[in-house]
């Protein structure tokens, strides 16, 4: 290996993206921990017991988030071309700060105040006339990284008693915490110093030499240092390991609940290494490291004023310790008995470690931004990622009643060309994919029904119908609900109620357009005819407005429904196709045939047969409730009799049961809980049943950041099953895309990556199991036509390949799978889910 | 009759106005009922602490060191004379020890406590009670200090908002005079929320100069807010913010969302308030501390200065340990309450019932 890319790995293995700063921190508080250790056995100290426990803080801090770091570092994902964030740059501006200042305290007393960190004990008599400034800055810091190490202990406190699952004892020390850190420094120092204050105070006066020939003799009991340096740091990383404490346990709620937490725990992994590795190191790293630097900077500026603030008002002989704040103290009084000007270096002194202390918090405020979307000169691009050439700009989009479709494979770029072209319009509506991404979490139902009045002059009274249209009851009553935060809906509501909105908004505008990016992906079959619908009212054969319709979607009944074919209209429609790099235009004149100036691409002629052969699958389907049932020998009952979803008891049927070899089609209408049942089966962990689960939103169920090869698990035995992972994943798995992020994956590729994961699993860790069952929650909603059919197919294979295998399958379009399923003559069964009974 | 034939969702305005007004209420009554509880906590502890009755022993007097004190000043005299007269180091450092190892010998003085005692809960109760009680003190300095915590939290959910509707402002497609004005109040923006707010923490007379104070308004205030970079902090995450739900919210009205961008940067604001709030809360006392150093003020001393002054002046460790936790209870009530007006405030601003 050549030395500049070796340089580069330990590098960012010592350094790790998103937390570089406080792997600098860490390495510091165990450099500083030992060196104080050492250092102990050596020099005089007054207070061994506080000297020792501030060393064994210093260092046990360091060592802790060492050894996080450590554990984690090791499976990073490539981030190809990944340049500094401007928090690392803002904070490498502080340290720069605080290093221009050591020189310059250097160059004007001698003295190197990081050193002084170091040093601490009896001051030699030859020091006596050594300006205080290095040893009030060396306190200052040593307080800051105390601080810091205080909070990362009990951070590993925490871990301790979650991995021992001593939750009651969690709780107690949590609310001790909670109160030792709501308790203000201010009060604590006055405390300690309250208690040290004649003891000090004499001996420094008897003993050694913390005595200045300046404000009435000051006592700079350094003896007091130690004390004063462990109470500071111990008081305000108590604050700090408060807010900490809380964090955890929201990342804990929040991680607990996710469907990666379930997936790891089928794996294998135990609980407090998932919380670990997924919640805290791959998904939150940047908000802890965020937490901790805030908090060490917001430390400083506490001590400062602190100090300041009790030193104005404290009596002769009352101890400070080394800290800025002493500057108050120490700087003597003039010949007229005024206060002496404060020394221009204390001056320097404060401006520079007061703002780097601003620059670090400030540099917290950042947030982390992905790649910026651009669409210039035909080049679609992320970053500096070119998506796609030849791409038309928004400005000639052709306005209703055609419809611009943009269709390509998942991954080609089609939501990152719609947002690009939303931002190039002024008056246009982008309906993205994740709801959330468009609705705030904290409004409600009747703040969104305010906006739609904005948006029409009847606005609420358009929104109420089309939700009537789209038979949503639910939602209409919450038009009028206040309260009730539009977070706590389902994800199907969310999205009709966005899409509906949507719609409300471009009625009331004939120049608005519409872009609309898989907006039926999460509704069942019935609630997409009736949004299609709505959509197609915004298509008649006469229209006199400017605004234009963009359609993306790999659902064959929006295809069908809206592409090209709408009976009485002999309008022409567009259609973009991203594939390889390139776009490709069409018109699709009525009846559906593709024209274009150049030849289609095969890619488009494959995703249309596919399209057609899902329909036909669809026609060819018994529809559900007219199957024959089997006979329940030998099946398994995984569910309980009763199981809650959304906080309702629903009563599970008998004969919801699984046979070797069968196809369970589960369906039910949008937010009736068919994830939720799923989870229920995935929970039970029979030992004769190996369960793997495919979940449904993999963009918020699995961190963005974690490698391709952590989400196959199969680091061990990848080489003799190369094959089978190319069949499920589509393509071959080398080892460029097993070192990428999933981030860095469309939601296709990131669904096929979990699936054949899944089955690699099953294969590899339950040869011997009674039934290998895997559980899909929508495993086909975000890929496209062609890749649906090829998983499917692959799904039925593997069913029929050896017995002990099953599979439950949650969709959306039931007829579909069941269809495919029973053509290539698979077993099947369906479940369904219906006023509180399963 | 007329009634069943309006339209369900012609009362909409009516019944949002109302929610908000009723969010309001209910988050006022709240934070009043939180206030209650703390002074009430702060009463309970000063009951406590009065009903131990310590019998102070008399006290060593501090010229007992005087002697060490006046050694060491001729010591350092003389090492100061010497480096004056030019004499090399080495040689002072030699006289210094040779001077030092003759020190007179001394040792720590044997302080002794009295007995403690408890008083009956009335003689506490009237202790507590009285006009010019510990208890009162320490509320007066907590009373004194809350405007300012509150004025300052305040002028950081306000500076977020603006940041807020300022970078919504900026993001809106507009033409090039509208688009340049825009930026330019963006700017300002920038300047007047994030930069400017700073200074005071850069000057260290602030900080080190006694005669120098912040006053008691808006000044004051302002230094509270900005004390660690919260108003700074909090105004630039919504400035820097993608903003992508106000940018939605604007496309979904069809004009651009204002209210809507200030609203949920304001709602931002309160999770990066949150752990601040105790480091504002002693921005605040501090500010009552500058301000009794004011000769020029009529007012009094702040409660909290005077009793941070009493506790460091009390005669024996035991009644300034006494003095001291009275001195942080105060402070805790008015972290508490500052803390509880975050919640609140958020809890007036957004929804986050969720349904069980």
């Amino acid at each position: 290996m050549r030395a500049p890319v070796r340089l580069r790995l330990v590098w960012s293995r010592s350094f790790p993206s998103g937390f570089r700063v406080m792997s600098g921190v860490a390495g510091l508080l165990l450099a500083l921990g030992a060196a104080q250790i050492c250092a102990l056995a050596v020099r005089d100290e007054p207070h061994p017991i506080a000297a020792s426990a501030l060393a064994l803080l210093l260092g046990g801090g360091g060592a802790t988030l060492a050894a996080f770091i450590r554990r984690n570092v090791a499976t990073l994902a490539q981030e190809p071309g990944r340049r500094s964030s401007p928090p690392d740059i803002l904070a490498a501006a502080a340290l720069a700060l605080v290093a221009a200042e050591a020189l310059y305290v250097l160059s004007s007393t001698g003295t190197f105040f990081p050193l002084r960190m170091l040093w601490r004990g009896a001051v030699p008599a030859e020091r006596l006339l050594e300006s205080p400034l290095p040893m009030m800055l060396a306190g200052t810091c040593l307080v800051a990284l105390g601080a810091a190490a205080t909070a990362a202990l009990l951070g590993a406190l925490w871990l301790l008693l979650y991995a021992r699952g001593l939750h009651r004892q969690a709780r107690t020390i949590g609310t001790v915490v909670a109160f030792g850190g709501a308790v203000p420094y201010v009060a604590v120092a006055l405390v300690v110093r309250a208690l040290l204050c004649q003891p000090v105070a004499f001996r420094a006066a008897g003993h050694y030499l913390a005595l200045r020939p300046d404000e009435q003799l000051a006592y700079r009991s350094l003896f007091g240092m130690a004390p004063g340096l462990l109470a500071a740091s111990l008081a305000l990383g108590f604050g700090l390991g408060r807010g900490l404490w809380s964090w955890l346990d929201q990342v804990r709620a929040a991680e607990e609940s996710s469907d990666s937490f379930l997936v790891a725990r089928l794996r294998g992994q135990r609980a407090w290494e998932i919380l670990l590795r997924q919640g805290v190191w791959l998904r939150r790293r940047r908000d802890l490291g965020a937490l901790f630097l805030g908090g060490m900077a917001a430390a400083t500026l506490i001590d400062i004023l602190s100090n300041t603030l009790i030193d104005s008002f404290r009596p002769p002989g009352f101890p400070p310790y080394p800290s800025l704040g002493a500057a108050l103290f120490l700087r003597g009084i003039s010949d007229g008995g005024v206060p002496a000007p404060l020394d221009p270096a204390w001056g320097t002194a404060h401006v520079a470690i007061v703002l780097a202390s601003l620059i670090l918090l400030l540099a917290q405020t950042f947030p982390r931004r992905s790649g910026r979307i651009a669409l210039r000169e035909g080049a679609l691009s992320v970053g500096s990622n070119v998506l796609a050439r030849a791409v038309p700009t928004a400005h000639g989009l052709s306005p209703r009643p055609s419809v611009q479709w943009v269709l390509g494979s998942s991954g080609s770029g089609k939501s990152t060309l719609l947002h690009a072209w939303a931002g190039q319009l002024r008056n246009a509506v982008l309906v993205p994919q994740d709801p959330d991404d468009a609705l705030p979490g904290c409004l409600s139902g009747l703040d969104l029904a305010r906006i739609a009045g904005d948006a029409h002059p009847r606005g609420e009274r358009v929104l109420w119908d089309l939700l009537g249209r789209v038979d949503d009851d639910r939602i209409r009553r919450r038009l009028f609900d206040p309260f009730t935060p539009v977070s706590a809906y389902s994800r199907g509501e969310r999205q009709r109620l966005l899409l509906c909105l949507a719609l409300t908004r471009v009625r009331g505008d004939p120049g608005c357009t519409l872009l609309l990016d898989e907006p039926t992906s999460a509704q069942d079959a019935a609630r997409t005819h009736a949004l299609l619908d709505c959509v197609r009212d915004l298509l008649p054969a006469q229209f006199a407005g400017s605004g234009s319709l963009v359609f993306t979607s790999h659902d064959p009944e929006s295809i069908e429904a809206l592409l090209g074919d709408r009976a009485p209209q002999a309008v022409t429609d567009h259609v973009l196709w991203l594939e390889e790099l390139r776009a490709h235009a069409f018109s699709v004149p009525a009846p559906r045939q593709l024209e274009g100036a150049t030849a289609q691409p095969r890619g488009l002629q494959v995703y249309l047969a596919a399209t057609a052969e899902l329909l036909d699958a669809r026609c060819s389907a018994t529809p559900p409730g007219e199957s024959t049932d089997r006979p329940a020998t030998d099946a398994i009952r995984l569910l309980r009799p009763r199981v809650s979803i959304g906080g309702r008891d629903h009563a599970i049927s008998p004969e919801a049961r699984i046979r070797d070899g069968e196809l369970v089609v589960l369906y039910g209408p949008s937010g009736s809980g068919k994830s939720t049942l799923l989870r229920a089966m995935a929970d039970r962990r029979l030992a004769s049943v190996a369960v793997g689960y495919v979940t449904q939103d993999l963009g918020r169920a699995f961190p963005g950041e974690m490698p391709v090869r952590e989400v196959l698990d199969t680091s061990r035995r990848l080489h003799s099953h190369r094959e089978l992972l190319r069949h499920w994943f589509g393509r071959g798995l080398d080892e460029p895309v097993l070192a990428r992020s999933m981030d860095a994956l469309s939601e296709g590729e990131r669904q096929r990556v979990l699936l054949a994961g899944e089955v690699l699993r099953l294969e590899q860790a339950a040869p011997h199991a009674r039934l290998r069952l895997l559980l899909l929650d929508e495993p086909f909603g975000s890929v496209d036509p062609p890749a649906h059919l090829r998983l499917m197919q692959s799904l039925l294979a593997w069913l029929r390949d050896s017995s002990r295998r099953a599979a439950v399958l949650v969709s959306h379009s039931p007829l579909v799978d069941l269809g495919l399923a029973e053509a290539s003559g698979v077993p099947t069964t369906e479940w369904t889910i219906d006023g509180g009974r399963a | 009759m007329e009634a069943t034939l309006r339209p369900p969702t012609d009362d909409l305005e009516a019944l949002a106005r109302a929610a908000a007004a009723a969010r309001i209420a209910a988050a006022a009554l709240r934070w009043l009922a939180a206030c209650a509880v703390g002074f009430a906590a702060l009463l309970l502890l000063a009951l406590v602490l009065a009903s131990v009755e310590r019998e102070t022993a008399e006290e060593p007097s501090e010229t007992s060191a005087s002697a060490y004190l006046d050694f060491v000043l001729a010591v350092l005299r003389e090492l100061a004379l010497r480096s004056l007269r030019g004499e090399a180091s080495a040689d002072a450092s030699r006289a210094l020890a040779t001077a030092w190892s003759r020190r007179p010998d001394w040792r720590l003085p044997d302080v002794q406590g009295g007995p403690l005692r408890l008083a009956s809960v009335r003689d506490a109760w009237a202790a507590v009670v009285s006009d010019r009680s510990r208890f009162h003190t320490a509320a007066r300095g907590a009373a004194d200090a809350l405007p300012f915590l509150l004025a300052g939290l305040a002028l950081v959910f306000c500076g977020a908002a603006i940041a807020g509707a300022l970078a919504h402002m900026v993001r809106i497609p507009a033409g090039a005079r509208w688009g340049g004005l825009a930026r330019a109040a963006f700017a300002a923006g920038v300047y007047g929320l994030v930069l400017h707010p700073l200074w005071p923490l850069l000057d260290p007379a602030v900080f080190y100069d006694r005669t120098r104070t912040l006053g008691s308004g808006a000044s004051a205030a302002f230094f509270v807010a900005a004390f660690a970079g919260t108003l700074s902090g909090a105004a630039a995450r919504a400035l820097l913010a993608p903003a992508v739900h106000a940018q939605q919210l604007g496309a979904l009205r069809g004009r651009p969302a204002l209210v809507g961008a200030a609203r949920i940067a304001a709602l931002d604001a309160a999770e990066w308030l949150v752990p601040l709030a105790p480091a504002l809360a002693a921005a605040a006392l501090f500010v009552c501390a500058k301000a009794d150093q004011d000769r020029s003020a009529d007012a009094g001393a702040s409660g909290l200065g005077a009793l941070v002054r009493a506790a460091m002046r009390e005669p024996s460790v035991a009644e300034r340990v006494s003095s001291c936790a009275l001195v942080g209870g105060a402070l805790v009530v008015l972290c508490f309450v500052g803390h509880r007006f975050v919640i609140e405030t958020r809890e007036a601003l957004g929804t986050s019932r969720v349904e069980p």
